[in-house]
């Protein structure tokens, strides 16, 4: 018996129940580590593997959830992994003789969440569980369950640590009620990615009992390309006299069997709760019906992810956010130097606003740590978007920290044809579960026929067919020369798309922008040539979404081609745009729009609107034409209290968008002569923690056009007054929440007077009052953050 | 064992927001992100609490004395003047959320992060209100009174470093600072009394 043949045949797999349940009922004691009475206790241990076989378990798990380096050492435990593990394999062995039966070494959670939501590093947690996953190979398991894991990143550490040790790997999270996990994920994401990284068994475990597990299991059966298992708890606990209890009986357990099976689950087992009978009932239960065929989906689609959501590519073409590249990007390259990284994130949400699918992420600025760079790009990229992202990178290490840093399952952007690259990156695509980007290129250059296109695909194809990565997964981009200085070569770009798809069953992807090259009338060009591609096939297009006429013909030449069904997608999308967001004959409506959206906070679009409002109209008029009518109107609906404190900030943030690109313009007006802003220093006190209320004044404030220097919390008076100094203030903002915090207020305006600054001083906070600031001679006091904008607005103009 | 069950409560959120029912008017896009921050904030709450059921030793008006530890506190001793006992207590909901508030300002997202914060303060909230409701199940004989905190009334804000020692705070990673600020943030002290009664 082995993990392959349990896989083959027409019958469900059943595995075992609990085993904590079963050594509480053996009384373990509060506080002891369960795994250590793998050595104080074989017997009891190899007691309950026997009853969980005898009721017709096949697959039995060890006694080693918590056997992992962090989580033995909180019982001081950690040089003892060995033995526990050893003992743990030895006792389950001892219960099967000479039974056909699996053991799965068990390996759980570390406790600690991994980067960015926790602080364990990823390279770390592969670290603990690869050390964990050796000894259990080593005592002689079978095959590994990753199970009860809450998040997705963690998993995938998990799974890139047992797949690395060779042992077929069985990986199952838990859900909590609204179908996610705790840090997010939906079933089909969690699936996606697990299967991805190469579990030959998916699913989830524990969370709740089998009746809320159905729907989970129907989501996760849908996109599963191996077989599927399911291991609920007992019910929902309940807490009866301070205990918790399971309410299901083993045969009310048993009552969705045949359901899961008709879902297409096929492997079965229990979690909290439950005991040998209630495995006993799913086995019995089981046998009424034959499971169809384990890895019955044939696939066709393609699986993208991030960590909460799938994108899915079939039929309709997808759209590749290009923004994010600081070749030929001044701003951004110099963002990138700087480490200042939110004009990228801004850039990341302005293209989603638009309607990418994928947001391809290049960071390849010369002189720059590339790999530290897109490590920190994509940990705070994916918690700001849903959208997967494409990383692009011919470096296998900047690759390798994106790949690692990434809870979801990335598209690699890119390889050659070149047997080195090939050889380097196709290894590490397979090892996170990402899927590739292919380049018709090889060591002598980019081919001029189409026939030698198409032969280099096949290369790549072949060796990722080697490397294990299946064919949906592989994107290949037959490349494309500007029309210009190539005239034939457009047809022969066409030709080798449909050859592609045709002959090797892969994706097609492909940059749109290069055929205008040294042309007029760039967007028609390209344009013309999209419509071209995707009637070709082309898959993924990497384009910019801001612009709305390539936007416009990937609906239009999707629906011409037979891509988009019924021309469901073009209807939706020009139905809707016709009542709100086309802009209107006359543009009268325009203007209007943008007051508008700001007020509603409404920030989808508020780049692309400004783009457009800035081809008419000077920006100092948008301004004051729309932008400050705008912010005055929210100022007025907060203090009438018909607007709340998140609308007043949310249309903040909006007005801010429009702001930023306005001032990128007036700085390049040169006849416009250049204002030195006045500068604002913001500091929360001395001993004091809290800073919300400084945080809101300043996300009001952004929109006014001072220069803001944000000190942050807890500030020494020292640095306060150094601060005031270096950027000669005009007005240093001081803010304080408690009664035994204020109290630095006081001496902080104190040493400003002595430095003889001319720095005007305005406090706030939770228990300051206008007394109190009249008292210790502040200049101003704002009770909210409106009033204290109209503070600070007197104080400078005076 | 103590099984806390927080429910966090839309209105309450709102209301921390200065949401004026009479007044505001709710849109969907902003109903919307409250209730994603909410799911989010629920992802980021890490309930921790300790807590101590001691007799009332003394009461006079002025100070109430338990063993190991002294209430002074007029506003306090009024309150527990029918009490038997008290519950001293801890609970918080970690840094997670905080941390998580700091990165949605860096990110640039301040409106989410002012919604997270005002789930914070609701989810310390109903956590202190589960722990309550639990324990006084336990004690089904008896009425609890109102909760208090130190910085209210006359009860010094000091009194928080002796809560915090007496139930060995630093294990569920709660401290105080020299200006006698809680940390994390969103934790709160207090005491309530256990009197017979109906």
């Amino acid at each position: 018996m082995n993990f392959k043949n349990l896989l083959k045949g027409h019958k469900t797999i059943i595995f075992d129940g609990a085993m904590g349940t079963m050594l509480q009922k053996e009384t373990l004691p509060q506080g002891v580590c369960p795994e250590s009475y793998n050595l104080s206790h074989p017997g009891i241990i190899t007691k309950i593997h026997e009853a969980y076989i005898a009721a017709g378990a096949q697959v039995i798990t060890t006694n080693t959830f918590g056997a992992n380096r962090l989580k033995l050492a909180t019982y001081h435990l950690e040089n003892e992994q060995a033995k526990l593990i050893q003992a743990a394999v030895k006792a389950a062995r001892q219960a099967i003789k000479n039974q056909k039966v699996l053991i799965a070494g068990d390996i759980g959670p570390l406790g600690e969440l991994v980067e960015p939501l926790g602080k364990i590093a990823f390279e770390l947690a592969v670290d603990v569980f690869t050390e964990q996953a050796k000894y259990l190979k080593k005592a002689g398991c079978d095959c590994l369950i990753l199970e009860t894991f809450t998040d997705l990143q963690e998993m995938r550490a998990a799974l890139v640590a047992a797949k690395g040790v060779g042992l077929p790997v069985i990986a199952t999270m838990t859900f909590e009620q609204g179908l996610r996990t705790v840090t997010g994920s939906d079933p089909r994401t969690v699936a996606v990615v697990m299967q991805s990284l190469g579990a030959d068994i998916i699913g989830a475990n524990c969370s709740s009992g089998p009746q809320e597990l159905l729907a989970v299991a129907r989501e996760m059966a849908a996109v599963a390309q191996v077989p599927v298992l399911i291991q609920p708890n007992a019910g929902l606990p309940k807490l009866e006299n301070g205990r918790t209890v399971f309410p299901l009986s083993a045969e009310a357990f048993a009552g969705c069997t045949d359901e899961f099976l008709r879902i297409g689950v096929s492997c079965l087992g229990g979690c909290c709760g439950t005991t040998p009978e209630h495995i006993k009932q799913l086995a019995d239960g089981s046998r009424r019906m034959a499971v169809k065929n384990k890895t019955k989906n044939k696939v066709s689609k393609t699986y993208l992810s991030s960590r909460t959501k799938v994108v899915e590519i079939g039929e309709y073409p997808v759209i590749i956010g290009e923004r994010i590249n600081p070749t030929a990007r001044k701003l951004l390259a110099e963002a990138i130097r700087n480490k200042n990284y939110t004009l990228i994130l801004d850039e990341a949400r302005a293209q989603i606003a638009a309607g990418c699918d994928l947001l391809d992420v290049n960071v390849s600025v010369p002189g720059t740590e590339e790999k530290e760079t897109i490590k920190k790009l994509v940990l705070d990229l994916s918690t700001i978007t849903e959208k997967p992202l494409v990383l692009d990178s011919p470096d296998a290490q900047v690759l390798a920290a994106g790949l690692r840093n990434f809870p979801g399952k990335a598209l690699v952007n890119s390889v050659t044809g070149e047997k080195e690259k090939l050889k380097a990156l196709l290894p590490l695509v397979k090892q996170y579960g990402a899927a590739v980007v292919g380049l018709c290129i090889d060591e002598s250059g980019i081919p001029k026929t189409w026939q030698k296109r198409v032969e280099i695909a096949g290369k790549i194809v072949k060796a990722a067919d080697q490397a294990g990565i299946p064919r949906t997964d592989i994107f290949i981009d037959c490349l494309t020369l500007a029309v210009s200085a190539e005239p034939e070569g457009v047809a022969g770009t066409l030709r080798a798309i449909s050859e592609v798809k045709k002959k090797l069953g892969v994706r097609t992807v492909l940059g749109v922008s290069n055929i205008s090259h040294g042309l007029p009338n760039r967007v028609l060009v390209n344009a013309s040539f999209l419509s071209m591609a995707i009637a070709a096939g082309l898959d993924a297009i990497i384009m910019n979404p801001l612009d709305e006429k390539m936007q416009e013909t990937v609906s239009a030449a999707a629906y011409l081609a037979g891509r988009d069904p019924n021309g469901k997608r073009y209807l939706a999308k020009f139905s809707a745009q016709s009542l709100s967001t086309t802009p209107a004959a006359g543009s009268q409506d325009v203007p209007a729009s943008l007051k508008q959206r700001i007020i509603s906070g409404d920030k989808d679009g508020i780049q692309v609107l400004t783009e457009q409002l800035l081809a008419k109209e000077k920006p100092l008029d948008i301004i004051n034409g729309q932008i400050i009518p705008a912010l005055e109107e929210v100022g007025a609906r907060y203090e009438a209290k018909t607007y709340f404190l998140p609308q007043l900030i949310l249309s903040a943030e909006c007005a801010q968008v429009a702001m930023k690109l306005l001032r990128q313009e007036i700085a390049k007006d040169k006849t416009v002569p250049a204002v030195k802003p006045a500068t604002l220093v913001f500091a929360t006190v001395a001993g004091d923690v809290h800073d919300i209320g400084k945080n809101i004044l300043i996300a009001v404030l952004q929109n006014y056009g001072y220069h803001i220097v944000d000190l942050g919390k807890d500030v020494p008076l020292k640095k306060i007054v150094a601060a005031a100094k270096k950027y000669r203030a005009e007005i240093v903002a001081l803010s304080a929440l408690m009664t035994t915090t204020v109290i630095e207020m006081p001496k902080v305006i104190q040493a400003l007077r002595k430095e003889k600054l001319g720095t005007r001083v305005i406090v706030g906070g939770a228990v300051v009052t206008p007394e109190y600031a009249g008292q210790i001679g502040a200049d101003g006091y704002g009770k909210d953050a409106i009033e204290t904008v109209r503070v600070i607005k007197n104080l400078v103009s005076r | 064992m103590v099984k806390l069950n927080i429910d966090i409560r839309e209105k309450e959120v709102l209301r921390y927001l200065r949401f004026d029912p009479a007044r505001t008017k709710l849109d969907d896009k902003i109903g919307q992100l409250v209730r994603e921050t909410i799911l989010l904030g629920k992802r980021r709450v890490r309930p921790r609490f300790a807590y101590q059921v001691l007799n009332i030793l003394e009461n006079n008006g002025r100070k109430v004395r338990v063993k190991g530890f002294i209430i002074e506190s007029k506003n306090v001793a009024k309150i527990l003047r029918h009490a038997t006992a008290v519950v001293l207590f801890v609970t918080s909901i970690g840094l997670d959320l905080e941390k998580e508030i700091d990165r949605l300002f860096r990110l640039g997202e301040p409106s989410k992060a002012v919604i997270l914060d005002a789930v914070g303060s609701e989810a310390e909230e109903a956590l202190t209100d589960s722990l309550q409701q639990q324990l006084m199940s336990e004690y089904s004989d008896f009425k609890a009174t109102p909760r208090f905190s130190p910085g209210y009334g006359d009860w010094d804000l000091k009194a928080n470093k002796g809560i915090l020692k007496l139930l060995d705070a630093k294990k569920i990673g709660v401290k105080v600072s020299p200006a006698l600020m809680l940390l994390p943030q969103k934790t709160v002290t207090g005491v309530w009394g256990l009197s017979r009664g109906k």
